[in-house]
């Protein structure tokens, strides 16, 4: 999986490109980590390139939804591609997500 | 058709072994939709039976058959490992437990054998021509 950033705000957002899995969530756990250590509030997670994510993928993601959140910040999905919707509904975690549809349209 | 798989009790051999079964359904013209519903579920079962039921065992194998009924338009998936079992409601961790949440979500049929470490998974599937 190839990730990059982008300072925003209040924030940064993290721009992933592949597949969130068992194999590979580790990068984005390390790159989430480094986000909340230095005190970003928003974190936005553009998902516009990502069509495949499993359990470990979506349980790193709602760890730090909760880890955000507790610190008053906020994590945001963007750009979520149908078939990744799909695996989040199913987990009835677009109750807990917060999912925004244009990645661009985001302000931190 | 069948085919039996005996997969190590390796994290990398996950995606190896589903590899194995969606070359075979994408000959069957299947929906994308199907094929990635049975990928799911099959890396989710197997990651299951490596980490917990096997424990990343070396020693130990992931037994991985696959059958498909053409007249049936449907396959289905065994996966099970060489561990104790499992009660799969009783074990499921509350909230976290999203592989299962999953495979019952995206497959049309899901069946534990008793000792509870073999899980059986059926998916019909919509022609794509």
């Amino acid at each position: 999986m190839k990730i990059s950033q982008e300072p925003t705000g209040e924030g940064v957002k993290i721009i992933l490109q592949g597949e969130l899995t068992l194999q590979t969530y580790a990068q984005l756990e390390d790159v989430l980590k480094q986000a909340v250590e230095s005190k970003s509030k928003n974190v936005v997670v553009d998902m516009r390139k990502v069509d495949y994510v499993d359990s470990s993928g979506l349980r790193l993601l709602v760890d730090y939804h909760h880890q955000l959140s507790y610190l008053q910040g906020k994590l945001v999905l963007s750009g979520v591609t149908p078939s990744v919707r799909k695996v989040i509904e199913v987990t009835h975690l677009n109750q807990v997500f917060t999912i925004q549809d244009d990645p661009d349209s985001v302000r931190s | 058709m069948t085919r039996t798989l005996f997969v190590p009790s390796h994290l990398d051999k996950i995606q190896w072994a589903s590899r194995q079964i969606l070359e075979h359904l994408k000959k069957e013209n299947w929906d994308r939709d199907t094929l990635f519903a049975v990928r799911l579920s099959v890396e989710e079962a197997l990651a299951n039976a490596i980490q917990h039921g096997n424990r990343q065992d070396p020693a130990k194998n992931v037994r991985l058959q696959f059958d498909l009924d053409r007249q049936k338009h449907q396959v289905t998936i065994t996966v099970e490992d060489e561990g104790k079992g499992f009660k799969p409601s009783a074990d499921r961790p509350n909230n976290k437990g999203y592989g299962l949440t999953l495979i019952h979500q995206l497959m049309d049929e899901v069946r534990f054998n008793a000792k509870g470490n073999q899980v059986k998974m059926t998916k019909k599937c919509a022609l794509s021509f």
